[in-house]
């Protein structure tokens, strides 16, 4: 009888505490998830009605050329940054990772970098890949005694400066985690390995690389995930552009969105965006 | 014992040459280019820093935009976003942590399914609410999405579970009430995990960047991020102008000053939550 009007009296105060939360996520994700599904069928401007078109948005996002070029770009630009944020973290962290002002500095300043806010970062790299001749790239180039280069603005190398800048500001975080997975591995490992005779790239093959996998495993993904939906970096430096050399999903998706006014299509494309994200989301969940 | 100390000199080399390339010289230049005069922006090779000083950069930026109300904006939706965050998500992490009650389970991954889903695809159905409720282009807009905080719900849930279910039972039984054992019991021993919170959701605010772009249309509603956006677009039009590279690191001071201050005020916080959490944009 008390148990059961305790318990009532629990779920009371529990439903009083969640419900603000359970209310903003009815308006702000489970209603706009539902309304994106919907509209991906429909013709839409905002202004006028939805009009139901079936599958065509879908039909043409995969007759869309430059779709599948975005989509190419965000599989390229994902995958070769999280190859290098794993392969600098890692290597970084075991720089670092050794008694001493220096690398204590090192540790300090890479973690710095790595909160800094990423748009004031994104302006730095403006500076070191613009094109004018007094940029970062091009002072450098000319004092080697190289000729001028379009970095950001060439179609054939902006691709190659945004990722360059996903390495080089996301390195920070990648060599945190590194770092902090280095401090959980006991140290009678690496003294039984020395006493054993091993040299120090043995170590690092054969016990710390196999002992961080699971650290490796979640950056891959994670970074990944990040990869597919990054929007903020490559808007602030390129737009997409030149052209649609950096075009990637989600600047697709907001240019058919926002500049365009085709919701109906910018939705069809986000939903094949959610589908890539779940896929390594369900892979994140259950390796881990 | 000398090849040995050898070695770890050359290691130590490498780092510094490592911190200074990677760390130290881009971002010292990027912020002396901000009090760099124009003859000296294009100098071949820069100076590292400024040699004569000055504030114009901070005064093209101003003719454009307004500062104070970049910051005005900037904090406000800042501030909103990190107190209501805070204020629902520590009272649904206690209850998804302690308290037992109907499809309780089901309820938590619901709100976690939005760790999944890209933001790109849910700017269009919040525009289109916030379109409905007629705060487009405004201040408050800003932080409304933010209010659901997955990941600071998620986080509260964890830090909770670890206090024991004695402590709990035994205020109960003692007669504290419902409110009484989160008030008394729980608040004062997750203050910890409140100031990681407060952090981390700074953070994400302080970097928001592509819903405010969707939402904001004019200039005195922009956000601090925005305005760096618009300064590092205002010249390019598509052409070949040059980007004012003076005004961009001005206005990118001003916006990561303020930054600055609080993460070495709270730096503690920051670097566990981070690792706790591999929290990533």
């Amino acid at each position: 009888m008390l148990g059961k009007s305790l318990k009532r009296r629990e779920a009371r105060v529990a439903f009083s505490f969640i419900s603000p939360v359970l209310v903003l996520y009815t308006i702000f994700f489970w209603v706009p998830l539902i309304l994106i599904v919907m509209v991906s069928f429909t013709k839409w401007d905002m202004f006028k009605p939805m009009k139901f078109v079936g599958l065509a948005n879908y039909y043409n996002l995969f007759s869309d050329p430059y779709f599948l070029k975005a989509f190419l770009i965000s599989s390229v630009y994902a995958l070769s940054s999280v190859g290098l944020l794993i392969f600098f973290g890692l290597t970084f962290a075991v720089l670092f990772n050794r008694p001493g002002l220096i690398p204590f500095l090192g540790r300090m300043l890479f973690f710095m970098s790595a909160i800094l806010p990423l748009i004031s970062a994104g302006a730095i790299w403006v500076w070191i890949t613009g094109p004018e001749s007094y940029s970062g790239l091009n002072s450098l180039m000319s004092f080697l005694g190289m000729g001028r280069g379009r970095w950001l603005a060439g179609s054939n190398t902006a691709l190659l400066c945004v990722i360059g800048f996903a390495v080089w500001h996301g390195t920070g975080l990648n060599t945190l985690m590194y770092t902090a997975g280095l401090r959980g591995i006991p140290s009678v490992y690496i003294d039984a390995a020395k006493i054993d005779g091993a040299s120090g790239f043995h170590i690092i093959r054969y016990i710390i690389i196999p002992l961080l996998r699971p650290i490796t495993l979640f950056l891959v993904v994670t970074n990944l995930i990040a990869g597919f939906n990054a929007f903020t970096p490559i808007w602030f430096l390129t737009k997409g552009g030149p052209g649609t050399a950096t075009r990637i999903l989600p600047t697709y998706i907001y240019q058919f969105g926002f500049n365009r006014f085709r919701f109906g299509f910018a939705s069809s494309s986000a939903i094949v965006l959610i589908g890539i994200v779940l896929i390594f989301t369900y892979i994140r969940l259950r390796k881990l | 014992m000398f090849r040995k100390s050898l070695k770890s000199w050359l290691i130590n080399i490498a780092i510094l040459a490592l911190i200074a390339f990677w760390i130290i010289i881009p971002w010292m230049y990027g912020f002396g280019m901000a009090f760099m005069p124009n003859e000296e922006l294009y100098k071949i090779p820069p100076n590292i820093i400024p040699r004569n000083p000055t504030l114009a950069n901070f005064r093209t930026v101003m003719e454009s935009l307004s500062i104070s109300r970049l910051y005005l904006n900037t904090f406000l939706s800042a501030g909103m976003a990190v107190t209501c965050t805070l204020f629902f998500s520590t009272l649904a992490g206690y209850a998804f942590a302690k308290l037992r009650f109907f499809a309780k389970n089901e309820l938590f991954i619901l709100c976690i399914l939005k760790l999944m889903i890209p933001e790109a695809a849910l700017v269009i159905p919040w525009f289109y609410i916030v379109g409905k409720l007629g705060l487009i282009d405004t201040v408050s807009a800003i932080a409304l999405p933010s209010l659901i905080g997955v990941w600071s719900i998620f986080f509260m849930r964890q830090y909770i579970s670890s206090i024991p279910n004695t402590l709990i039972d035994a205020a109960r039984i003692d007669g504290c009430s419902e409110m009484g054992v989160f008030w008394r019991i729980i608040l004062p021993v997750i203050k910890p995990a409140i100031g990681a919170l407060i952090i981390v959701n700074f953070m994400f605010a302080w970097n928001w960047f592509l819903w405010p772009l969707v939402v904001l249309q004019s200039n005195r509603n922009f956000t601090m991020n925005l305005g760096l956006h618009f300064i590092r677009w205002l010249e390019m039009g598509g052409g070949e102008n040059p980007t004012d590279y003076g005004a961009l690191m001005a206005i990118s001071f001003l916006y990561t000053m303020p930054f600055m201050v609080i993460y070495l005020i709270f730096q503690r916080f920051f670097i566990e939550s981070i690792t706790l959490t591999g929290l990533k944009e």
